[in-house]
């Protein structure tokens, strides 16, 4: 306890000789005439020692708790040492009677210690921060170790990857293997590879297949943030519910190496994850592909009574709704042309529109959802309709729409919605619509 | 009096001395940097203050459901009668409940001084219905029909153990009133999508039962009072006095209301009290709703076979089956947040005959509901809510007998469901022990499920703050995850 203690005072006290010992260097070679300095850099190497003393001592009471790779570990140790030793020989060395020959050696030990020193600070930073720290650039790749890169390769549910390399180690990679890897190994677990993953660490195997009660990663994992024993300690990045899930999933259904995704892949849960792989960090805005709309042509809508807003908030493509404007015609829809390509949501029903209005809105070749609702539409507009290409919700209950016009429909989005209760569209007409287009979902409703 | 006119010059003063420090400050700064940065820099530093309390106005991120229609069962609807069929409960009929599955849980005082507490059997049998063969009750036929349109949540947990604090706990998510209800945060964080209705609407239906509802539920709490619930009457006249009175036609209501105006506005500036300009806004909604509102409570225009599917309660006004009608005509008008209360679930005694009742008054309009609101292309960007604020004991409250038996509150497990919006049509979510007594798999907490309802709304719960008197609050406090599986 006392000993992890003063352990993590190691690196509050570490910085202490580094600006210091750098400080004497900079006093005695900036200030080259000035003679009354040599009292000053006496005292400031006292202290300079001091510190390096004690950062040495909590260092080596922080090398205590392992979790270090040795050989550098070692390396880092030593020289921390022989700063130590190398700074009171210069203070020595300083305090001696001068002659030709001992300012030499106090010059030549200077820029030893120095030397020294920036050696130590740099093993000390690999050893925190992972090899080839100073020099790796990419963001994610130097938190996660050199030895493991993330996995970049798109997954989804054909992939034949086996669902540990396509999922769970990526997981562990992205959130464990900082502290888990085969370099640094915090309570003497590695999670870098399969074997040594199950192995497990000090505390005993981390994964018992099937059994996520007993599984002491997984329990750690489900701990309170709060907890000391939650794992990722606080304040590194942790796992979301989704990966939290998925890794459960992994664990209740034997930790497998070798079963691919393609296999599994109709399980809710992989499902899940799958479709939300690029959103499981909190939910990502939709990332426009599209300018704005002209905001003349948007106030021009606005001042007519139309609702026009943005689905979201930062989002460029919008929501046009007729709710509060019922007198709503064909040349009101002469407004939407202008903004078309923004329009996602088009929202008529209950308006005084006819066919003429569809001619202004073909060229909304993003639209995804749009509500004909209780409109004199008819037939003629479905051919115009079928320029719509992105559409994934069609309401057109209580419109002049038949049978007729329901087969000329096509649509191209898989499992479109058709809403179209209270037409003369029959079961009949929707079974030979549903045979060109299976994945259609069309909801005729209850009696009309 | 004195004090309000001395508050109002407080708030001057701090407002000069505000001022004049960041802006004193700003200068200060300048000459500290001994350069003069840019006029617009300076600005900048003066204007920061204190954060507002802003309205989201828009969506987090691009919402799968535009509007709420929740149907509070209040009382605690029990979930080993209706959703969670528990095969044991039939054995063990009359046997005493494992004290291992009570453990360390509250019981009420209701039963706490009971010497036995003998496992009742359902007041009902199950069968399974839908494509995933989900077990629903004979009590609830109707809703049984639509099983694969709705998602049944059975791991519902809570921290409240009676009516009061659950309800207020579900609806604000804080178990002590004063906080805003879900529909007022709604109302406050996405306003309005029709300009003559209100954005949150309140219905309680008559005939239910005897344990009162306090309109704390759907208060504003701290938010402006315009955003609390507009409760519709339960009688022939859902919203009293729409009509002018004779002689007075409506230019007249319109001279009034800006002269009305004009004095409040007068008043707003010497008083700067947000109420003020709630009285303003609320009087402006007044005015447009006596053109908006007959037109949605007139059920005139519905044809016969839409109001025979809703029961034959439909026609009278105040009744369950008649609100839905009304929450769905509401939603075709985009109302954003429909709040509908059923009480009568509270079946601590006579439990057979209670919940028969109480299940004859809502299965039907509740199922109704869906169905007219999927064929109508809205259940799409509908979330529809069923649920209670707890659950009920397996054990026998009182003596058990075949009628007299009851079930006390039990807040460790109880099921709800929801439908459109973007949840999860057909699933069955989460899984309690044999006695229905605790959550085994899938726990969902109250700020869970308030989570996923503003996830589906496109609100990141974490990010949705309203501060008042120093402290920062959301609808689900500090806790409460997305239970992203209930999610399609």
């Amino acid at each position: 306890m006392i000993i992890e203690f003063l352990g993590h005072l190691h690196p509050v006290f570490v910085h202490l000789p580094i600006g210091v010992l750098i400080l004497a260097y900079i006093v005695q070679y900036f200030f080259r005439t000035d003679q009354d300095k040599s009292k000053l850099i006496d005292f400031i190497l006292i202290v300079g020692l001091l510190s390096s003393i004690l950062a040495a001592f909590f260092g080596w009471m922080l090398s205590l708790s392992g979790g270090y790779e040795e050989d550098m570990l070692s390396l880092h140790k030593w020289l921390g040492i022989f700063v130590c030793f190398s700074s009171l020989i210069l203070l020595i060395i300083k305090r001696i009677p001068r002659n030709k020959t001992t300012n030499i050696i106090y010059h030549v030990s200077f820029q030893v210690v120095i030397f020294a020193l920036t050696a130590a600070g740099h093993f000390g930073g690999e050893l925190t921060h992972g090899e080839g720290y100073l020099f790796s650039f990419d963001q994610k790749d130097s938190k996660s170790v050199s030895t493991n890169v993330l996995n970049k390769q798109k997954i989804n549910d054909t992939s034949l990857m086996s669902v540990y390399a396509g999922i769970v180690e990526p997981i562990f990679s992205q959130k464990c293997m900082q502290c888990h890897n085969d370099k640094k190994k915090k309570g003497d677990f590695q999670m870098h590879n399969f074997d040594a993953l199950m192995k497990g660490g000090k505390t005993g195997k981390a994964l018992i297949p099937g059994d996520l009660a007993h599984s002491e990663l997984m329990v750690r994992l489900m701990l309170d943030k709060s907890d000391d024993k939650h794992m990722p300690p606080k304040g590194k990045l942790q796992l979301n519910k989704p990966e939290q899930d998925m890794l459960s999933w992994w664990v209740l259904h034997g930790t497998s190496q070798s079963v691919s995704i393609k296999e599994v892949s109709s399980n809710d849960t992989i499902k899940y994850f799958l479709s939300n792989v690029e959103k499981v960090d909190g939910v990502k805005k939709e990332i426009d592909s599209i300018a704005p709309a002209d905001s003349a042509m948007i106030n021009n809508l606005k001042n007519a009574n139309i609702a026009v807003e943005p689905i979201a908030l930062g989002s460029n493509f919008l929501e046009v709704n007729a709710i509060n404007t019922p007198t709503f015609g064909d040349k009101d829809a002469t407004k939407i042309g202008k903004i078309a390509p923004q329009i996602k949501w088009l929202m008529l029903s209950e308006t005084q529109i006819t066919d003429a209005t569809l001619d202004n809105i073909v060229g909304c070749e993003n639209l995804e959802k749009m509500n004909l609702k209780n409109t004199s539409i008819s037939n003629a507009s479905i051919t115009k309709i079928n320029k719509l290409k992105k559409i994934s919700y069609l309401n057109i209950v209580g419109t002049k729409i038949t049978d007729a016009g329901l087969l000329q429909l096509t649509p191209v989005q898989e499992g479109i919605q058709i809403y179209c209760w209270n037409t003369a569209i029959t079961e009949n007409g929707i079974k030979q619509f549903m045979k060109k287009f299976p994945d259609a979902k069309v909801y005729i409703g209850g009696k009309n | 009096m004195e004090e309000l006119i001395n508050k109002h010059f407080e708030n001057k003063r701090r407002d000069f001395l505000r001022g004049s420090v960041l802006g004193l400050g700003g200068v200060a700064l300048n000459s500290l940097f001994g350069c003069g940065s840019k006029a617009g820099d300076r600005k900048m530093i003066q204007q920061v203050s204190e954060e507002v309390n802003a309205p989201l106005v828009h969506p987090h991120f691009a919402p799968k459901a535009k509007r709420v229609i929740y149907l509070f069962q209040s009382g605690g609807p029990s979930q080993m009668e209706l959703f969670d069929y528990k095969p044991k409960l039939y054995e063990m009929h009359g046997q005493e409940i494992p004290a291992s599955v009570i453990g360390k849980n509250r019981i009420s005082g209701m039963v706490s001084n009971q010497y036995s507490f003998p496992l009742a059997m359902p007041a009902s049998t199950f069968k399974q219905y839908g494509s995933n063969g989900a077990y629903f009750s004979d009590l609830i036929p109707h809703t049984a029909s639509i099983a694969d349109d709705i998602c049944v949540v059975r791991s519902m947990f809570t921290e409240q153990i009676n009516h009061e604090p659950a309800v207020i706990f579900t609806q604000t998510g804080n178990q002590l009133s004063g906080r805003p209800s879900i529909g007022s945060w709604l109302s406050y964080g996405l306003g309005s999508m029709n300009d003559n209705l209100p954005a949150f609407i309140v219905m309680l239906s008559k005939g239910g039962g005897d344990q009162p509802i306090s309109s704390a539920a759907w208060s504003s709490g701290f938010l402006p009072s315009y955003h609390q619930g507009v409760q519709f009457m339960s009688g022939d006249d859902p919203v009293p006095f729409l009509n002018n009175p004779s002689g007075v036609d409506r230019m007249d209501r319109r001279k009034a209301l800006d002269f009305i105006k004009g004095f409040n506005k007068v008043q707003n500036e010497v008083w700067h009290d947000p109420e003020v300009e709630s009285q303003i806004s609320q009087y402006e909604m007044a005015y447009k709703m006596q053109m908006a509102i007959p037109s949605v409570t007139d059920l005139s225009d519905e044809p016969q076979h839409i109001l025979d599917m809703y029961g034959p309660d439909v026609k009278i006004p105040g009744t369950f089956a008649h609100n839905c009608i009304m929450a769905r005509r509401l939603a075709e008008k985009d109302v954003r947040f429909v709040q509908l209360y059923h009480l009568g679930w509270d079946h601590h005694g006579s439990l057979a005959s209670g919940i028969k009742r109480a299940t004859s008054m809502t299965d039907q309009a509740s199922a109704a509901l869906v169905k007219d609101l999927k064929q109508r292309g809205l259940l799409d960007d509908t979330l529809v809510i069923w649920g209670g604020e707890f659950g009920r004991t397996s054990f026998s409250q009182g003596k058990l007998t075949p009628e007299g038996f009851g079930r006390d509150h039990h807040p460790g497990a109880y099921s709800m469901w929801m439908a459109g919006g973007g949840t999860k049509p057909g699933l069955v979510y989460g899984e309690t022990d044999d006695f229905a007594h605790n959550v085994v798999k899938d726990k969902v907490h109250v700020h869970d499920f308030q989570a996923t309802m503003l996830h589906l709304l496109g609100i990141d719960h974490e990010k949705f703050i309203y501060k008042s008197q120093g402290r920062r609050y959301r609808l689900t406090d500090v806790s409460g995850n997305v239970i992203h599986n209930l999610i399609a």
